[in-house]
């Protein structure tokens, strides 16, 4: 078995308790979830924190609550098994619950959570291997950026200064595209920020986390009416494996039957989901035909430049956004 | 930060435990509870072997922390079974043979628990979304997705079912101890330390460090066992460590022994070694250039040819000359691996010499997870320089093989060696990384091919060509380099026939002997190659086949003996099952059916030593209780074997299976049997034992019928009681007629053992290929292609093969299945990538080196394989039987690229077929369909 070097783990068990051990824990260290993706990270070396604080104890992290009107409040610690089968996410936001359930394999569901989903490491071909595999490569971009030897060349982007590992979180796109904010909890306080501004679009800092700042819980308003939304993933096998690429999308018809809020997002192309502003104006406001679904679909492929760092080549990453992208908006548009 | 004390409820007994916060929940029930039927596939969370329930929901011990799951309920498989009784659940799993190597077997049980235990429906798509994160290598997830519906209806229709897998029980429970489970006071752990080059001239090697660091015990570097082996006598160029240079990134160069395994892992990362970077080789093309470093320097080529084989049969230009069509076609195979679950594990004991301190005169013991005990016993005894007979090798309970474990491997060398440096017991088990540099897997092979055929079809010459991409040694590749050409013309008559193979060495982990062993590559060309031939001359491909098979008791123009045969039945019956006439052609655009034959050998004519000694032994014995031992050297790698063995011997002495107990592949307890590969083991170990059984029956009849006063013809064993044909109410038990054979003989047991017959050509290559019978097999596959993103849904896999006669028809089944799913995952899925060489790096680093990267098949990726057994009873096979865990895998490809042609028109020619690959061939087709990128 690999095995993970001497570290200590924290367990808090309720809020105060755990800004006393963010406070009192100065630098290398982690904030453990449900430790699916952070666990294999440290058994390939990629971080050697010193301990991690498991926010398993903290009850209040576990709790999903509904508003009258359908608003959630979803606790960080909640796992994506949970929110998957959740009655009260199913009833405000089913797309939710398929974008939940699409992550991984059902084990690994049953021990990642919302909070750790939102905050995946960013991972490149390059990057998420064996620690003797990178001393082969002779080091990256990004290994480089997080004080490791060797050179600093991104082998998937050469010239590249920014780190463009691929941020694969199959929630955060959907989760951005109906609106959703986090409760982030340090030390010096809390705070609430739209998850769009969560993400940042460097694949080394990809996260708006604040040294010692945990994100605690996932808010979404209560859902419009008329909303419809929906979160499509491809990947090449039907279990185990992250996105190649994703889509999270939701949107009004209005009386007439024109689009409002439309709202797309396209995951695991960057190092963070990445909104489709000019496809969005070809739908907003407009009756939806199947031209402009097109055009839509085709302008979210323009924008966006998947580099050749995770899985299939850059080029079908690039054409099944297009036609993924089509496929919600069809089904979304006719639903 | 030291150890913190934690209770730990596993399958409802709480235990105190003192953990290091670091460890995984896998660590510590496998290694503080002693419960080893947690498994470890990965260890990274890609494959469901580690999973265990908490609260009653599957999670993956080996990525959760143990500190974490403080105050859940745990269950293991071991907490299954009740006061001695199975669940339901282990019951189906047996009952349905929905297990082979056992390796997922418990992760799977207990995810199958947990979906049975919530009580909601059990729909096929369910239980195969619900298994979808625990891979299996071996079934084919079809007879596991039985098992998981039936559970509970064991009485009721299809349900009802008997498995009869003789080490089911402990598979199923967790007490199957698999080599990495075992443990010896004192043991130490170590590591090989590998190379981060693709090729390089080592300079030098200081273990000075290591050597100090707290809790090493010993250090080793090639020097200490520089004697060259290799698993064929003709290419002996491996040692367990390199000492001179690196030929593949991964490439063993010095290995650690320490007091944990943590500490080995430390301790190797001290070892400071120098390199020499020399030219990467990393394609075919570079390695048939010259002016590039060869990589064995001693080979008798001037590039990097490994080996160079050219025969003809017959004279080809003739055959062309007489062909009213000839065509010719290129096409790629590329790399794939085994990825048996279980990875490669060694554990060695060395007992000292009793007087002088030589250790030669000591006693060596080493359990490895091998396929071939015999081949590493004889390599341990040249590379040691130690006899033999003071070697023991064992191999345990084995998890999946498919043919990359069937030679020795660096692990059992190291261990052995530091095993004798120490003293001590010594314990190696590859991390997943490491088994897939370990490799030995399918040569990706580059192919060109030229047909003749008469306006009705007749074949009047074939030609071949092969390239085959070897990596960095020589494995088995001489074999494959014959085989690749030796069986393509198999299963058609074919008057003249020319090959031509060249097999090279590149700075890539070695290729070697994957299931089916060089034949499939050869036959996806072939068989998509006939397709075109069919289109051209306006003939359905299925006819163009039936009109050019080769008969029952035939030879091939390269002089194989063919003796039983069914593959027109096979052929017939999976055109009937699919409806073949109704759909080829007919479905509707992005639908197709595709259909491909083949042909594969049962065992190989000549062992590879060349000893001219039997290829399998056995010793069978009679207890006083009735119980009958079988003593085989054979290797149970999960395809069965034992069972196979003991219903041979069952059958033969008329008694129940329960009686008869296999003792395996132990060098000091069993005599040689060659090994798992190349598909022999039931034939030759299946023909040693029927030998000996007739010959304790033989002794038994004759006791009973001096005794009775009647003859032996007169008698017949049935059911454990002897039945005499002059007073049918007359009986005699088993036990009773034992002990008048053992008053009459003495002690009850005999031998038996098997050589092939004078087998093969007279010309130079003969050796390779012949056997003494060949398997025949048909596959039909339907599927759909989705235009827009290039994936293929196969809807079903309809397989007919001619096993002979199936000894255990679930067990063969099981061996189709698992062929299908593992061709469908080389053809669809799986990919060996390498990075390439840029100005800041070499290449050569294996890409795929995980279970999340290599794409192994998940249940939602694996149709419905529906099997249809051909028994054509083989003269010489034990009772009738021949081959069925190789053969079946070699015309799944083919069968997928026609079935896509029938769909859309498009030719696949390079396996692995990838949802791009299948949108750029479209677009190469259709430069209209052009959409998307920009």
């Amino acid at each position: 078995m690999i095995r993970l070097p001497e570290l200590d783990v924290l367990a808090p068990a309720s809020i105060p308790e755990l800004i006393e051990t963010l406070v009192n824990s100065n630098g290398e260290t982690k904030t453990l979830a449900g430790g699916t993706d952070l666990i294999p990270n440290l058994k390939q070396g990629l971080h050697a924190p010193k301990r991690l604080v498991w926010l398993g104890r903290m009850k209040e992290l576990r709790r999903i609550s509904a508003s009258a009107e359908g608003g959630l409040t979803i606790g960080a610690m909640c796992t994506l098994a949970e929110i998957a089968r959740s009655p009260e996410v199913r009833r405000s936001y089913p797309s939710l619950a398929d974008a939940a359930k699409s992550v991984a394999s059902p084990a690994v569901r049953n021990s990642a959570t919302l909070g750790g989903n939102l905050c995946l490491d960013t991972r490149c071909y390059y990057y998420n291997e064996s620690e003797s595999w990178r001393i082969a490569l002779g080091g990256c971009l990004k290994l480089r950026l997080n004080g490791g030897d060797g050179h600093d060349i991104c082998h998937a982007a050469p010239g590249r200064s920014v780190c463009s590992a691929v941020f694969s979180s199959d929630t955060a796109p959907l989760l951005i595209a109906l609106n959703a904010s986090v409760r982030l909890v340090s030390a010096a306080g809390e705070r609430t920020m739209p998850l769009a501004e969560f993400y940042t679009q460097d694949g080394v800092h990809h996260l708006a986390l604040k040294p010692g700042e945990i994100l605690a819980e996932v808010l979404l308003p209560a859902p419009p009416a008329g909303l419809r939304a929906a979160h499509r993933k491809l990947r090449q096998r039907s279990s185990i494996d992250y996105p190649l690429v994703n889509v999270g999308v939701a949107l009004r018809k209005n009386k007439d039957g024109r689009l409002e809020n439309v709202r797309i997002l396209i995951g695991a192309v960057a190092s963070a989901p990445l909104r489709m502003h000019e496809a969005e104006l070809v739908l907003e406001g407009k009756h939806p035909t199947d031209d402009r679904i097109e055009d839509a679909a085709e302008h979210a492929a323009a924008d966006v430049t998947p580099l050749p760092n995770i899985g299939e080549t850059v080029s079908y990453r690039r054409r099944m956004t297009k036609v993924l992208l089509r496929k919600v908006l069809a089904e979304l548009i006719s639903s | 930060m030291g150890k913190q004390l934690i209770t730990l409820t596993v399958n409802g007994d709480r235990h105190e435990v003192a953990v290091e916060p670091q460890w995984t929940l896998a660590e510590v029930l496998r290694e503080q509870l002693g419960l080893t039927g947690v498994k470890i596939g990965c260890d990274l969370g890609d494959c469901g072997a580690c999973t265990v329930l908490a609260d009653g929901k599957p999670i993956l011990s080996c990525i959760r922390l143990a500190v974490t799951v403080e105050g859940c309920a745990i269950e293991t498989i071991e907490g299954l079974a009740k006061d001695g009784t199975l669940s339901p659940i282990q019951r189906s799993f047996i009952d349905h043979a929905a297990l082979q190597c056992g390796f997922c077997t418990p992760g799977m049980i207990l995810t199958s628990k947990s979906l049975i235990d919530e009580g909601g429906e059990r729909t096929e798509e369910e239980i195969r979304e619900r298994l979808s994160g625990n891979l299996c290598r071996c079934t084919g997830y079809t007879k596991i997705i039985e098992a998981v519906q039936c559970e509970g209806h064991r009485n009721a229709g299809a349900c009802e079912k008997q498995g009869v897998k003789v080490d089911a029980v402990g598979q199923v429970t967790g007490a199957a101890k698999y080599t990495d489970d075992l443990s010896l006071p004192r043991m130490l752990f170590a590591k090989i330390l590998r190379s981060p080059h693709a090729h390089a001239r080592i300079l030098s090697i200081d273990t000075s460090k290591a050597e100090k660091l707290p809790g090493v015990v010993a250090v080793m570097t090639g020097k200490d066992l520089p004697t060259k082996y290799g698993v064929l006598p003709s290419s002996q160029d491996e040692t367990a460590l390199s000492f001179d240079r690196v030929r593949y990134v991964g490439d063993g160069v010095a290995a650690v022994a320490a007091t944990s395994e943590r500490i080995a892992q430390e301790a190797i990362r001290l070892i400071e070694v120098k390199y020499e970077l020399l030219p990467a080789i990393l394609s075919i093309e570079d390695a048939l250039r010259s002016d590039l470093p060869k990589i064995h320097e001693e080979t008798r080529y001037p590039d990097n040819t490994s080996k160079h084989v050219e025969l003809e049969f017959g004279n080809v230009e003739e055959g062309f000359a007489e062909a009213d069509y000839v065509r010719e076609d290129e096409f790629f195979y590329d790399a794939s691996t085994h990825a048996m679950l279980e990875p490669h594990a060694a554990l060695a004991s060395f007992e000292p010499a009793r007087e002088n301190g030589d250790f030669r005169n000591g006693h060596l013991t080493l359990w490895s997870a091998t396929q071939t005990p015999h081949y590493v016993h004889r390599t341990l005894a040249k590379v040691l320089d130690m006899p033999a007979s003071h070697i023991r090798v064992i191999k345990p309970q084995l998890g999946g093989g498919f043919g990359g474990k069937s030679e020795p491997f660096a692990l059992e060398f190291c261990a052995a060696w530091l095993s004798i440096k120490t003293g001590r017991p010594v314990k190696i088990t590859y991390t997943r990384e490491e088994v897939f540099y370990s490799h030995r897997g399918r040569h990706a092979t580059k192919m060109w091919v030229k047909t003749g055929v008469k306006k009705d079809g007749t074949i009047t010459a074939i030609q071949y060509k092969g390239w085959l991409d070897g990596g960095a040694y020589g494995s088995y590749g001489v074999v494959t380099s014959y085989y690749s050409g030796q069986f393509l013309t198999m299963p058609y008559k074919v008057p003249h026939y020319k090959f031509e193979s060249r097999r090279l060495y590149t700075n890539k982990p070695p290729a070697g002997p994957k299931r089916g062993h060089g034949a499939p590559q050869p036959r996806f060309a072939f068989e998509v190659h006939l397709d075109r031939i069919a289109e051209a001359i306006g003939m359905d491909p299925a006819e163009l086949r039936l009109k050019n098979l080769v008969e029952p008791n035939s030879f091939t123009i390269n002089s194989l003996r063919i003796t039983s045969c069914g593959v027109k039945e096979c052929i017939e019956k999976v055109m009937e099952a699919s409806g073949w006439r109704a759909k080829r052609g007919k479905l509707p655009r992005g639908r197709g059916i595709g259909l491909a034959a083949s042909a594969y050998i049962s065992g190989a004519g000549k062992e590879i030593n060349w000893l001219g000694l039997p290829h399998s032994g056995a010793i069978v014995k009679i207890d006083r209780g009735g119980g009958v031992t079988v003593f085989c050297g054979s290797s149970d790698i999960g395809q069965g074997s034992n069972t196979v063995l003991a219903t041979i011997v069952a059958r033969t002495l008329g008694i129940e299976l329960q009686s008869v107990r296999v003792v395996e592949a132990d060098t000091d307890l069993t005599p040689v049997d060659l090994g798992s590969y190349s598909s022999r083991v039931t034939f030759m170990a299946g023909n040693a034992v029927l030998m000996a059984a007739k010959e304790l029956k033989q002794k038994l009849l004759e006791a009973v019928a001096e005794q009775f006063q009647t003859r032996v013809e007169d008698l017949a064993i049935l059911n454990g009681r002897v039945i005499f044909a002059r007073d049918p109410e007359m009986k005699l038990s088993f036990i009773e007629a034992t002990r008048l054979a053992e008053a009459k003989f003495g002690t009850l047991s005999a031998v038996g053992y098997y050589t092939p017959p004078k087998l093969g050509g007279t010309y130079k290559g003969a050796g390779a290929g012949p056997s003494p019978s060949y398997s025949f097999t048909a596959h039909a596959v339907e599927l759909s292609v989705d235009e827009e993103t290039g994936r293929i849904t196969i809807h079903n896999v309809w397989s007919a093969h001619d096993c002979g006669k199936a000894i255990t028809r679930q067990l063969v089944e099981g061996q189709i299945q698992g062929c299908v799913y593992m061709g469908i995952g080389e053809t669809l899925f799986e990919k060996m990538e390498y990075t390439r060489a840029t100005k800041t790096t070499p290449g050569g680093l294996l890409q795929a080196a995980s279970l999340l990267e290599y794409k192994t098949p998940t249940a939602l990726d694996t149709p419905p394989i529906e099997v249809f057994i051909v028994e054509s009873n083989d003269p010489e096979g034990p009772l009738g039987a021949k081959e069925a865990g190789e053969g079946p895998l070699l015309a799944v490809a083919p069968a997928i690229a026609n079935a896509i042609y029938d769909a859309i028109g498009v030719q696949m020619t390079s396996v692995p077929f990838t949802p791009d690959d299948i949108l750029k061939a479209l677009r190469v087709k259709k430069p209209e369909l052009e959409v998307g990128a920009k």
